[in-house]
């Protein structure tokens, strides 16, 4: 699935790409999701905070593997099959582990969705500035 | 100069010259439109200015001298603010049409043509006086003709160049335009010029373009990702050439059997045969050869076997070619990599330039007297360490010459010569490259860097250190020399800070020192940061790796039982040739220990030099050296200061680089104390028991991509004789299956004290109750069903903690 394939809305609308992990449901916003791939094999961090579950290889780049559920209060999620969201931000590329398949919706703009990552605070947030715990 | 040294020299100079000729040949026509001719102005004065200086330093006398001309010119418009007439524009044109034709001479391989030179005297003198520009560019000019008459041009150029002005049919692709010619004797329409020109001129000389240096880097990852690509076909093409393998043993097996019962077979008449054909009625059994369906059968199966396996060794064949095949791409790809890795590269010499005037001033400032020597200037290295290595030479220089050198009269008292030699040399150690800064100051005393480091509770006063790990000490963060300057030149002030900027390309930083002789600060990077050597290293599950420009050595663990209770927590001792080391574990870095590595030992050492002191890295196993395309880390990871780098195996395996430095000197112990979940689970190991390749396979892709290790045997006795050398988690096995099936495998597993423990998962085709019990009765622990359903299984390996429940 790519990028320009999701992307439709005419004015006024905006598509968001939803994924989900454990009971809960979260929005991005599609011109940020690169694309969407199964994960074959992901290879830990160690030193790396709780949240990022790993790294994947990914045509050259090394893509981290953020595990929401880590984050937001979430039931453990399975990950049976998991997917992993590529987004693009800040000129890098970090993944959103899935349980479910994203599929993309469109609303009018005028709609406040909730649970709609803002990408770019969320990267400041949550890159990993020091040894030790992220967030800091 | 060497004439090697100079015809290199004049490539650069030609790709520069390219782009300088460029710029003034679109911007003088637009002198008399252009809104902005202030700005317009200041760009073509600095292209001659840069033209010019060029030119010199390639000793280009003419176009040098041609180029200060049109700066002159240029500069006096610039700064007087007047009308720009035609007539100047064209001098200008006919001016840069005389350097193209000169530049392009060179491109070519000839000399200057000196006969250019004089060819504006008048006019530029003349436009300079209107415009009230500076009176010597006239008697610049003068003292030119000298300069021009000791030129090398050959007689003949020169008539030839004065015969034969320079028109656009000469020089097409340097000065297509249109009529426009050096001689102030045939003036050329501007307009005319001017229209052609904006058109028109494009010069090229040499062979060079400017590449961005980020579509290089992504041409680099385009290799790093051919590589990825080749090294996994090569272990596929290996792995479908071990199955072919077993297939053809198997066919050579069935071959025999085949072979065996056509003998038995072929013509073997029962009492009970039916003649297939009555014509053969009347011959007896010895009579004439009669074949039954059992006979015939065997007969083409006898022929069928041999096609197959004849069409085996064709596809062993056709793998061996492959692989000759594969091998060569990774040669082409080799040699790419480090074509592409050369172009990246720099002459050190342009970096230690840099430092020539700065050093000039700086001693000045001291009121001292210093002679920079430099040494190793077309040593080559990669752009990224080039541009690393700046300011961490700045701070050293900068110390040696406030601290490190004398004033005058304290040298001479001491014996020295007045002036104070720095020198900076760089050469090539292999795969490396040594940079060195050295002075002949004086020195750095270890008494009292050791007095400092107590003063500042570094050290306790009663502690016994040699004299490198003194020195190390300057380079401890919290080490201040404050108020202490004098005492050890001043070397510590932000040394720390200097050892960490190198550390970021992967470099070291060392220091010898002599009271009274001076220091020299030694740094080793490695020449490309592109492709780097790697130690491979595993600890637990995970593979790492390590530039091999920062371990000096690989060595056997050998622990030292150490009871004085002197040693860091964090911290072992092992022995290095008979001396004893500080080593640490990986997982006293960021906490493996528990997870993936019971069992495992701690077979080596890897010892890094850290600024004058050796310490050791202990890792389970020394998996091999190789090239690496080391990529930075994700921006989203960049906290994570202990890797400096992340690499992807050839068969697609993340390795992160650790940075050693940072390992030992970040003693602060602010690493996640949290094992991540998935750590925990990394590197179990199981055990497939399956005569059938096809299930041995699919589980074992199963269970890979589950980061679990997989051992495979193709029946029970196989099992055992893996078990003897290997510790597994679980096994899964099948029940019937040759030489030992599955029941008796359960049975002698559950019979042995040690192996008792291994959960044992059944899984079997066999889904009658009696078989289930009896698998049940000889102690598996589950059973399962072909074809299983993956969710079962996952079930089951959560429930024997092989994967996070």
């Amino acid at each position: 699935m790519r990028k320009d394939e999701m992307r439709d809305g005419g004015s006024g609308e905006k598509t968001y790409c939803v994924f989900g992990v454990g009971e809960r449901e979260f929005l991005l916003a599609a011109e940020d999701v690169r694309e969407v791939v199964d994960i074959a094999r992901i290879f830990p961090i160690p030193g790396a905070p709780d949240y990022v579950y790993g790294a994947l290889p990914l045509r050259g780049k090394i893509i981290p593997a953020v595990d929401l559920s880590k984050i937001y209060p979430i039931e453990k999620p399975s990950y049976a099959s998991p997917k992993l969201l590529i987004i693009d931000v800040e000129s890098e590329n970090i993944g959103f582990l899935s349980e479910t398949s994203p599929f993309f919706v469109t609303f009018d703009d005028d709609i406040v969705v909730d649970d709609l990552i803002d990408i770019k605070s969320f990267f400041e947030t949550y890159r990993i500035k020091t040894m030790g715990y992220g967030k800091n | 100069m060497g004439k090697t040294d100079r015809s290199e020299l004049l490539e650069y100079f030609l790709a520069e010259a390219e782009d300088y000729l460029n710029v003034l040949s679109r911007g003088i026509p637009e002198l008399e439109i252009s809104s902005d001719r202030p700005a317009l102005l200041e760009e073509l004065f600095r292209a001659a200015h840069t033209l010019k200086g060029a030119a010199a330093i390639v000793r280009l006398t003419v176009t040098s001298s041609l180029a200060h001309s049109m700066e002159d010119i240029l500069e006096t418009f610039k700064d007087k603010h007047i009308v720009i007439k035609k007539d100047v524009i064209d001098l200008l044109l006919s001016m840069l049409d005389a350097v193209a034709h000169i530049v392009r001479d060179i491109s070519e391989g000839k000399e200057e043509n000196g006969a250019f030179e004089m060819k504006f005297t008048e006019q530029v003198a003349e436009v300079m006086a209107q415009a009230g520009g500076p009176v010597d560019a006239f008697d610049r000019f003068n003292l030119m003709e000298e300069a021009a008459a000791s030129t090398l041009t050959p007689p003949g150029a020169v008539n030839e160049a004065i015969e034969q002005p320079v028109a656009p049919q000469e020089a097409p692709e340097a000065a297509p335009m249109g009529g426009a010619k050096v001689s102030p004797d045939v003036p050329v329409k501007a307009q005319e010029a001017v229209a052609k020109r904006k058109d028109d001129v494009e010069y090229f000389f040499g062979n060079f373009v400017r590449i961005d240096l980020k579509k290089i880097e992504d041409m680099f990852n385009l290799i790093s990702e051919v590589t990825i690509m080749k090294n996994a076909m090569l272990k596929k093409t290996k792995e479908a050439g071990e199955v072919s393998e077993e297939v053809l043993f198997a066919g050579k097996r069935l071959l025999e059997e085949v072979n065996a019962f056509a003998d038995r077979h072929a013509y073997t008449i029962t009492d009970n045969t039916k003649y297939i054909d009555p014509l053969f009625s009347e011959f007896g059994d010895l009579e004439f050869d009669r074949y039954d369906e059992q006979n015939l059968f065997s007969r083409k199966l006898q022929e069928l076997t041999e096609d197959i396996t004849e069409a085996l060794k064709e596809l062993m064949q056709f793998f061996g070619f492959f692989q000759d095949d594969i091998k060569s791409l990774d040669k082409i790809v080799k040699f790419l990599r480090s074509d592409l890795s050369e172009s990246r590269m720099i002459d050190i010499g342009r970096l230690f330039q840099r430092f020539v005037r700065p050093v000039k001033d700086m001693a000045r400032e001291h009121d001292k007297r210093v002679d920079l020597q430099i040494a190793g200037q077309s040593t080559k290295i990669d752009r990224v360490i080039f541009e690393n290595l700046f300011d961490p030479l700045m701070h050293m220089i900068r110390n040696c010459i406030g601290h490190g050198i004398e004033k005058g009269e304290q040298r001479t008292k001491s014996g020295k010569r007045r002036e104070g030699i720095i020198s900076l040399s760089a050469r090539r150690e292999g795969i490396n490259i040594t940079i060195e800064i050295t002075d002949d100051g004086a020195g750095i005393d270890t008494n009292k860097v050791f007095a400092a480091a107590v003063k500042q509770g570094l050290v306790k006063p009663d502690a016994t250190l040699s004299r490198e790990e003194i020195l190390s000490l300057i380079f401890l963060p919290g080490f201040s020399t404050a108020g202490a300057t004098d005492m050890i030149s001043g070397r510590g002030v932000g040394m720390n800070a200097i050892r960490s900027q190198i550390s970021n390309i992967n470099g070291t930083l060392e220091l010898s020192t002599e009271v009274g002789k001076g220091t020299t600060f030694r740094i080793r990077v490695p020449s490309s940061l592109a492709i780097t050597n790697v130690i491979v290293f595993a600890y637990g599950a995970m593979e790492f790796v390590m530039p091999t420009s920062l371990i000096e050595e690989v060595v056997q663990y050998e622990p030292v039982d150490d009871k004085s209770g002197d040693r860091k927590e964090s911290l072992d001792l092992v022995y290095h040739r008979g001396t004893p080391i500080q080593a640490k574990r990986l997982s006293d870095v960021f906490y493996i220990a528990g997870n993936g590595h019971e069992g495992k030992r701690d077979n080596f050492v890897l010892v890094c030099s850290i600024s004058n002191k050796r310490v050791g890295l202990i890792v389970d196993d020394v998996l091999g050296q190789e090239e690496a395309i080391i990529k930075p880390v994700n921006r989203f990871l960049e906290g994570l200061s202990i890797y400096s780098g992340i690499t992807i195996s050839g068969d697609g395996l993340v390795r992160l680089v650790l940075n050693p430095i940072k390992i030992f000197e970040e003693e602060t112990r602010t690493f996640l104390v949290t094992p991540p979940e998935i750590e925990s689970f990394e590197g179990r190991r199981v055990l497939i028991v399956d005569d059938s390749l096809s299930v041995r396979k699919y589980l074992s892709t199963f269970l890979t991509a589950r980061n679990l290790k997989v051992y495979s045997a193709g029946n029970g006795n196989e099992a055992l004789k893996i078990l003897e050398e290997t510790e597994v988690d679980l096994i899964i096995t099948d029940l019937e299956m040759p030489v030992m099936h599955g029941y008796e495998l359960v049975s002698r597993l559950k019979g042995s004290d040690t192996l008792k423990a291994i959960p044992i998962i059944v899984l079997t085709s066999r889904s009658t109750g009696k078989h289930r019990e009896k698998a049940l009765e000889l102690g598996a622990d589950d059973y399962l069903v072909k074809p299983f359903d993956e969710r079962s299984l996952v079930a089951s390996l959560k429930k024997y903690s092989l994967i996070p429940g």
